[in-house]
């Protein structure tokens, strides 16, 4: 299989060759979706090397449970799951003050950007840390829904809570973030 | 059942009252001074959020090798299968990953199964 034809394969045909044993079909599956299952752990767990050795676990044990998945197309919804889990097992391992070093804000900022931009930057920062400051349930659930875009059964089904509940997770974690953002209006 | 965030303002309304109206151009949370400031704060946090989503951050250019040599390294695990009436079985899975790695079709390959003791099990062979 070329690298052309496995760009134009669903995802339904690559887990259904990656069962089979064929292990090209699924290397296409973990380029498809590892930037976004890193950018998810990352802005979950805060530091890129725990973000990275979450992607490695969840493509690992994707792998081995592809027997267990009965919907092809539903890979992707998985993979959310799996991820979203993995983190949340890692802050819990995770002591606390252990987040010091987290490196999620790391852009360098040159020296002659525009005004509005250096605000932005000093916003999304400010974002960042507002988002450290939620609980790891409220940050993966607004996280998945706000910046990811994920239903909120999807998100009660990673969780593993009620939509309802996911809702209120949800809310607070905005109210939290707008108040933290005030000094910005 | 309303969700509501918990922070409640001093005019009675929650944020999330004030974040379901935020499109409206009228209304309360336009001319209440406690609704409009949150309003203000929720305008700019949807706005951080869509930079946020913005930010493609990339693993490491290792990362999909690093995932790739622990899947082909259980690949090149044998699996004890089942056999008929001469005991267990074992799979080389060796021949599938080598292929997958030189980029030939992984579907014609052959399998080479053996007893548990390394002998071949020729009738179960296949390509």
């Amino acid at each position: 299989m070329g690298v052309a034809e496995a760009v134009a394969l669903d995802d339904a045909t690559l887990v259904a060759r990656s069962r089979e044993g064929d292990v090209r079909a699924y290397e296409h599956l973990v380029r498809r979706y590892q930037g976004p299952m890193y950018r998810l752990a990352l802005r979950i767990v805060g530091g890129s090397g725990d973000a990275e050795d979450v992607v490695q676990d969840v493509f690992l044990t994707a792998w081995r449970r592809l027997g267990q998945l009965h919907d092809d197309g539903a890979f992707l919804g998985w993979l959310y799951r799996s991820t979203t889990n993995q983190c949340l097992n890692v802050l819990r391992k995770r002591k606390p003050h252990a987040d010091t070093d987290l490196d999620e804000h790391e852009s360098p900022a040159p020296r002659t950007r525009p005004e509005r931009e250096v605000e932005m930057n000093a916003q999304l920062d400010a974002l960042r840390a507002a988002l450290r400051g939620l609980t790891p349930q409220q940050r993966a659930c607004w996280v998945l829904r706000e910046v990811h875009g994920r239903s909120y059964d999807e998100i009660a089904e990673a969780i593993g809570t009620t939509q309802q509940a996911v809702r209120g997770r949800l809310a607070r974690a905005r109210a939290q973030l707008a108040e933290a953002m005030a000094p910005w209006r | 059942m309303a969700v509501t965030s918990g922070h409640v303002l001093p005019c009675g309304c929650d944020v999330e009252q004030v974040w379901e109206a935020i499109g409206l151009s009228g209304g309360h949370a336009r001319s209440c001074p406690h609704c409009a400031a949150v309003r203000e704060s929720l305008l700019v946090l949807r706005a951080a959020t869509a930079e946020l989503a913005r930010d493609q951050a990339e693993p490491s250019s290792g990362l999909v090798s690093r995932v790739m040599s622990a899947v082909r390294a259980e690949v090149r695990r044998s699996d004890v299968l089942p056999s008929p009436g001469d005991g267990p079985a074992r799979m080389s899975m060796r021949a599938v990953a080598m292929a997958g790695d030189v980029g030939e079709d992984p579907m014609c390959v052959r399998l080479v199964v053996t007893d548990v003791d390394g002998r071949s099990l020729d009738h179960l062979n296949g390509t």
